[in-house]
């Protein structure tokens, strides 16, 4: 089957958008402490208190190994079982991936591996929510994949894109993540024709390209 | 009326302390407890961090961290990690299970006495009743014993390995070549499983499995317990006692660690590692076991190169001695019950390693560095290493309990 110049324009854009916002969201600017770390609860560090404010520290301190990586991303996705593409794409990548914790494995092929298990990942989990109705869904569930990009609204993509953040950063989304995936969706609708725009393959690239983003980010593999 | 709601609203949130509000801090919190233990992310608003949050809630960290040792994987990440990078010579993970992780798994999840580990007479294995549909090989002879195959397919990533995992009593061995079977006659739980023969009694002359057994269950690498002043009466004929030509440098270097490598190596004699399985050669009907060893079962490679120094050393049984009891070598390893002078077999080995202090704080930096993701310097944090190491032995040696411990410690975070 030959491939169209605007599918194949697509998904290459899909791709390096991952991987920019891969490297967008390494967290690297990110202070340590802020305001809003502070917190009521009872000291984490003493076990015995509860009373007191105590900042919890957020910076990254380990990474995920290789089979750490793979289960998070199923969990974080909600996939209880792996697909077979999965597991090849696991097999295929694992060996790039950390094999510890420090944080100074980190190199390129480490990233491609992890973006290449994310898109994988995303595959899967944008199969299982799509067969569901909307109401079911964890992370989409305002999106009509019926229907081509240029019918999303706003406000569903965003949602979508907190659904994420929350569930595979484990926090919300800064604004300014925020502004560089909305960012990304228009730079995605600017590639596509008028008659890609109404094609339903467009609304799910744009979420696979989102979510393989999100998900091969630096909070995904870091604790 | 409104002093009763007000009466009632106080009773409710004294008596359900589950419906406290739990806030993203309290999730946040939770989710990084959940997290240490059970090796993968979790989503946020994942359920179980909600139940964890709102324990946390109220103060009850310990009862969080128990919800995290039921997860299948804190058996399936975490502790399959720690065990198998204890396994293997590179002390890598990225090696498929095997029946050594496979019983710290298991002694992990039934909370049993981990001084098992070193001495007891049983191995695990995956449950046939459970695994109908998954395509995992069971022949004893064929994927347990010469091969990992029966391990390496338990390691699909699909399969629980906390709900499939059993016990079994006994150690089997291969003893001849039609693939016939007995049990161990010296068990010794995880060092005499097939992985960890594989790893280090394959050739040499067996000094490789002291010297792992002290740098996995003690924490201590060879040279941290050389002792030059110890008695060289067990250093074997292979070893050179003027090496290039100097006498001192053999008293001042090599003795060192031989001693005590060389005194405790008779514990393992009669083992070798040939054709893919472990080898006892005092085993009955041993065609094939008892080739390569003494009319006593003392394996050939135990004293081989024998013209290096005559004088040396002759291996005629499987007993072995202490020349770590000595000085700085008794406070490293808290030497403690009956036979801790000597020994037959390697079992009686087991148990002095087991019943040491030592082995108590080894496991604590070891579910310390599994836990926290950072290692535990035995040296500059020795209070915490002491102070984890009693706890575990008051509890009872339970592993589950120690990862349960480890992770409330401010140390860790």
């Amino acid at each position: 089957m030959s491939l169209s110049k605007g599918f194949l324009k697509t998904f290459v854009f899909c791709g390096l958008a991952a991987a920019a916002i891969a490297v967008a969201f390494t967290n690297c600017g990110r202070p340590s402490w802020s305001a809003a770390d502070y917190s009521s609860l009872h000291d984490p560090f003493g076990g015995l208190s509860n009373i007191g404010t105590k900042r919890v520290n957020t910076t990254p301190y380990a990474l995920l190994n290789s089979e750490q990586v793979y289960k998070s991303m199923l969990n974080v996705t909600g996939q209880a079982a792996p697909t077979n593409a999965q597991i090849t794409e696991y097999g295929r990548r694992s060996g790039a991936l950390a094999a510890s914790g420090e944080l100074d494995l980190i190199n390129s092929p480490m990233l491609i591996g992890i973006s290449s298990l994310a898109g994988e990942v995303c595959n899967g989990l944008l199969a299982k929510e799509i067969a569901l109705a909307a109401d079911q869904r964890q992370f989409f569930p305002g999106v009509n994949f019926a229907q081509g990009i240029g019918a999303l609204p706003a406000a569903s993509f965003d949602d979508s894109v907190h659904r994420m953040a929350r569930s595979f950063w484990g926090r919300d989304e800064k604004p300014e993540e925020s502004a560089a995936l909305v960012a990304f969706r228009a730079d995605f609708l600017s590639t596509l024709t008028a008659q890609q725009q109404t094609q339903s393959a467009s609304t799910r690239n744009l979420f696979l390209g989102t979510c393989a983003g999100m998900l091969a980010s630096f909070d995904a593999y870091t604790y | 009326m409104n002093w009763r709601l007000s009466i009632a609203a106080v009773l409710l949130t004294v008596q359900c302390p589950a419906i406290a509000q739990v806030s993203d801090q309290h999730r946040q919190e939770a989710k990084r407890l959940l997290e240490r233990l059970v090796g993968a992310k979790l989503p946020l608003d994942h359920a179980l961090v909600a139940q964890a949050a709102a324990l946390v809630a109220t103060g009850d960290r310990a009862g969080a961290a128990k919800l995290a040792t039921s997860q299948p994987n804190f058996y399936n990440l975490t502790v399959k990690q720690m065990a198998l990078r204890m396994s293997n010579r590179e002390e890598t993970l990225r090696v498929p299970l095997n029946d050594f992780a496979a019983s710290f798994i298991g002694v992990t999840r039934d909370e049993t006495d981990a001084r098992e580990l070193l001495t007891g007479n049983f191995h695990y294995k995956g449950n046939p009743n459970l695994l109908t549909g998954f395509n995992v090989r069971q022949n004893i002879a064929d994927d347990l014993l010469a091969s990992n195959t029966h391990y390496s397919d338990l390691d699909n990533g699909t399969i629980d390995l906390s709900t499939v995992l059993m016990r079994v009593a006994g150690q089997p061995l291969l003893i001849d070549d039609n693939k016939n079977i007995a049990d161990n006659l010296d068990p010794a739980g995880v060092l005499t499983s097939r992985a960890f023969m594989a790893a280090h009694a394959v050739d040499g002359t067996n000094r490789r499995l002291v010297e792992f057994t002290f740098r996995e269950f003690a924490c201590v690498s060879i040279d941290q317990w050389a002792d030059t002043a110890a008695s060289d009466l067990r250093i074997g004929r292979d070893i050179d006692r003027f090496p290039g030509g100097d006498h001192f440098k053999f008293q001042t270097s090599c003795k060192g660690c031989h001693t005590g490598m060389d005194g405790f190596r008779g514990a393992f004699a009669k083992w070798d590692f040939r054709n893919n399985n472990a080898i006892l050669s005092t085993m009955k009907g041993t065609g094939r076991a008892q080739a390569n060893a003494s009319a006593a079962g003392v394996m050939n490679k135990m004293n081989k190169n024998n013209t290096v120094y005559p004088g040396g050393y002759v291996m005629t049984d499987d007993s072995w001695v202490n020349n770590a009891s000595r000085g700085t070598n008794a406070l490293l390893f808290g030497w403690n019950g009956a036979g801790i002078d000597g020994g037959m077999g390697v079992q009686s080995f087991g148990r002095l390693v087991a019943n040491s202090k030592r082995f108590s704080q080894c496991m604590a930096v070891r579910v310390f560095e599994a836990v926290c993701k950072k290692p535990l310097d035995p040296e500059k944090q020795k209070g915490l290493m002491m102070e984890l190491g009693s706890t575990f032995e008051r509890n009872g040696y339970k592993l589950k309990g120690l990862f349960e411990t480890v992770v409330l410690r401010s140390e860790c975070h």
